[in-house]
């Protein structure tokens, strides 16, 4: 994909490639005993990330549609007039260190990203997930001494008036982050509002609607897959088909076969 | 938790959860109000050690006897001490008592025990855990506490609510009447006259602060509001973030009973109890104070409202957190009480959804705490 130049620059933190690979990941841990909780699964999840860093890679079909959502998002993007770069060799946010409470070695990674976007010369960053929009906006300030990156969301720089969703008679399901942390609610409704989605103020409302389990998977797996089937079922009584904004929501809302559902940038086009 | 959990946890939300929304619309005021009450706990909560010693002069003022205990086990020394042996105890629905162990200890050294409230004692009954700071049988479908009181006590009730209740208190009434001890925690304590707010809907904690001769109030020290009036205004928040707004009953006990109908002479005791007890409860809560992050719990005013919002506590129950502090809520007084180390696995499973953060009165930042 063509690349600007300048010191805008989107970043995927990898995320959509690797979430597919968490869901395999999940599946060792329970072997590993990680589903009985506590200290040992925290150590049982930190052995089976590095682990899986080689030993487990998403799935051909995965990989392509992770692929398809980032290609997506770089041109809704584009069309919306919006310039930046794109990064060879991204590293992760290491979201995932600071969300398991392993602070000191958050911090020390943190830094080392940090550096990177600097070495490239990058002084705003897009973000196209909620677990890395969080994390560099909200947590690196407190960890990186004089961290000065501008942090802006893809969502944020779409235009509204130009982007056209492509199906409709879906539901929302928001990510926990967009919705209650980042005070993006009613601006994914903005964007999927041509779409008419079906909501309910018990379902989909930003105060009472769940999570998908996704950020105790690699924690307590048979609790993220009751709280992913709980969220699958409830989303179901509204809609076949759940329209998501997040990688991990797009996996672990998926693996219930309770729902059809699509990242936000499979639905919009122009 | 089972299936009957699943049925349980989603009658629950989908009867409270709307009539809360109802509240909030309706009573605008109640938005102010619950402003009042954080700053006027913030500043117990900086000021402790000087609203302590405040509210115990207060206490004694008006004719109360005033006790501190440090720790759990000191403050039921302190209460089966006041209770004795061999008496009829009545209480009102106390998570501090339960935090403590006071109800079973007191049975120990030969009391007969009875929980007032309709949900504590169906728990009590089928010795079971409360599962909800305020309902804790929330976990009962109305069918499993038709079974209870059946093979518990022999009642063939059907399982409905009204007749259940209805059966309940006509069982309480006598115990009611022969009680020598009501034992109530507080919704707030005001520490300028001495005074114990209780809100309720059930009419038990009335009874059981005015009916037996010996009225021991029984809660934490997080519990002191500057003022009789902020007392209130918690009294009001809860009941409306709880769903159940107006309460039917708001009950301010300030001292023993008393009379100033002869030659306008104040003179104790009157109709109600001769005795007024106050056991202040630590246990945690003045280190928690202290601590940058866990201060935040201590605002905490127990309507209950983050369990119900809480994707966590709609799969797991009382197993997020530890009985009687459960969900989220429970997970930070399950710290506060008990420790960092014992709530550090409840903490775990704890997935971030913010939504306890969004719906708190007090504006808790939940999620941050637990992290």
């Amino acid at each position: 994909m063509p690349s600007g130049g300048g010191t805008r620059a989107l970043y995927t933190s990898c995320m959509y490639q690797m979430a597919p690979a968490m869901q395999k990941a999940v599946e060792s841990l329970e072997k590993l005993g990680a589903a009985r909780g506590g200290i040992r699964s925290k150590l049982a999840a930190v052995g089976a990330k590095t682990a899986g860093g080689l030993l487990l890679r998403p799935g051909k079909e995965e990989l392509e549609r992770a692929y398809k959502i980032l290609r997506n998002i770089y041109e809704i993007l584009r069309r919306s007039g919006v310039e930046f770069r794109l990064l060879d060799g991204e590293p992760y946010s290491g979201a995932l260190l600071y969300e398991l409470g392993f602070e000191e070695e958050f911090a020390e990674y943190a830094k080392e990203v940090y550096r990177y976007f600097k070495e490239k010369g990058v002084e705003e960053v897009i973000t196209v997930d909620p677990h890395t929009h969080y994390v560099l906006e909200k947590i690196y300030p407190s960890y990186v001494e004089d961290f000065d990156l501008e942090v802006v969301s893809y969502l944020d720089l779409l235009d509204a008036g130009k982007v056209k969703v492509k199906t409709s008679g879906f539901t929302i399901h928001d990510s926990c982050l967009y919705a209650r942390f980042l005070d993006k609610y009613q601006r994914i409704r903005q964007l999927l509002a041509p779409g008419n989605p079906t909501e309910d103020p018990y379902i989909t409302g930003k105060e009472t609607a769940g999570c998908c389990g996704g950020p105790v998977e690699s924690i307590a797996p048979n609790l993220a897959t009751k709280i992913a089937v709980d969220r699958a079922k409830r989303l179901s009584k509204l809609s076949d088909s759940v329209v998501v904004v997040c990688p991990i929501c797009l996996v672990n809302l998926s693996k219930t076969n309770i729902t059809k559902v699509y990242h936000m940038s499979e639905v919009l086009g122009f | 938790m089972s299936m009957s959990w699943d049925v349980a946890i989603e009658r629950a939300k989908n009867a409270i959860m709307p009539k809360t929304y109802d509240v909030l619309t309706r009573y605008g005021y109640i938005q102010e109000l619950r402003n009042e009450v954080r700053k006027a706990r913030e500043e117990v909560l900086k000021n402790l050690e000087f609203y302590i010693e405040e509210f115990r002069k207060s206490v004694e003022r008006v004719g109360g006897r005033f006790y501190f205990a440090e720790t759990g086990n000191e403050a039921v020394d302190i209460a089966v001490k006041i209770v004795g042996r061999g008496k009829i105890v009545v209480m009102g629905k106390n998570n501090v008592a339960n935090e403590t162990g006071l109800h079973q200890r007191l049975e120990e050294e030969g009391n007969e025990v009875w929980e007032t409230d309709l949900g504590a004692f169906l728990v009590q009954i089928g010795d079971e855990d409360s599962s909800h700071i305020l309902a804790p049988a929330i976990h009962l479908t109305c069918e499993r506490v038709a079974q209870i009181l059946k093979e518990k006590l022999g009642m063939a009730v059907p399982s409905d609510p009204v007749a259940i209740a209805q059966r309940v208190r006509e069982f309480l009434r006598e115990k009611f009447i022969k009680a020598d001890v009501g034992i109530t925690g507080a919704n707030a304590l005001a520490a300028d006259t001495g005074a114990v707010v209780l809100v309720e809907n059930e009419g038990n904690i009335r009874i059981t602060t005015s009916f037996p001769p010996v009225h021991i109030v029984y809660d934490g020290v997080e519990k002191i509001v500057p003022t009789l009036i902020h007392a209130l205004y918690v009294a009001n928040v809860q009941a409306a973030y709880a769903g159940l707004y107006p309460p039917t009953y708001i009950n301010v006990t300030a001292g023993p009973s008393s009379t100033a109908d002869i030659e306008m002479q104040r003179v104790s005791p009157a109709q109600g109890p001769r005795e007024y007890h106050v056991v202040l409860v630590d246990n945690g809560r003045r280190a928690a104070a202290r601590d940058p992050v866990l201060w935040e719990a201590l605002l905490c005013i127990r309507c209950g409202r983050c369990h119900l919002h809480c994707p966590v506590y709609w799969a797991l129950g009382r197993e997020f957190g530890k009985p009687p502090y459960t969900g989220p809520m429970g997970v930070m007084w399950t710290a506060v009480t008990r420790g960092v180390e014992e709530a550090g696995p409840h903490a775990l499973k704890c997935v971030h959804a913010g939504n306890c953060k969004e719906v708190c009165p007090m504006q808790i930042n939940i999620p941050q705490i637990i992290h």
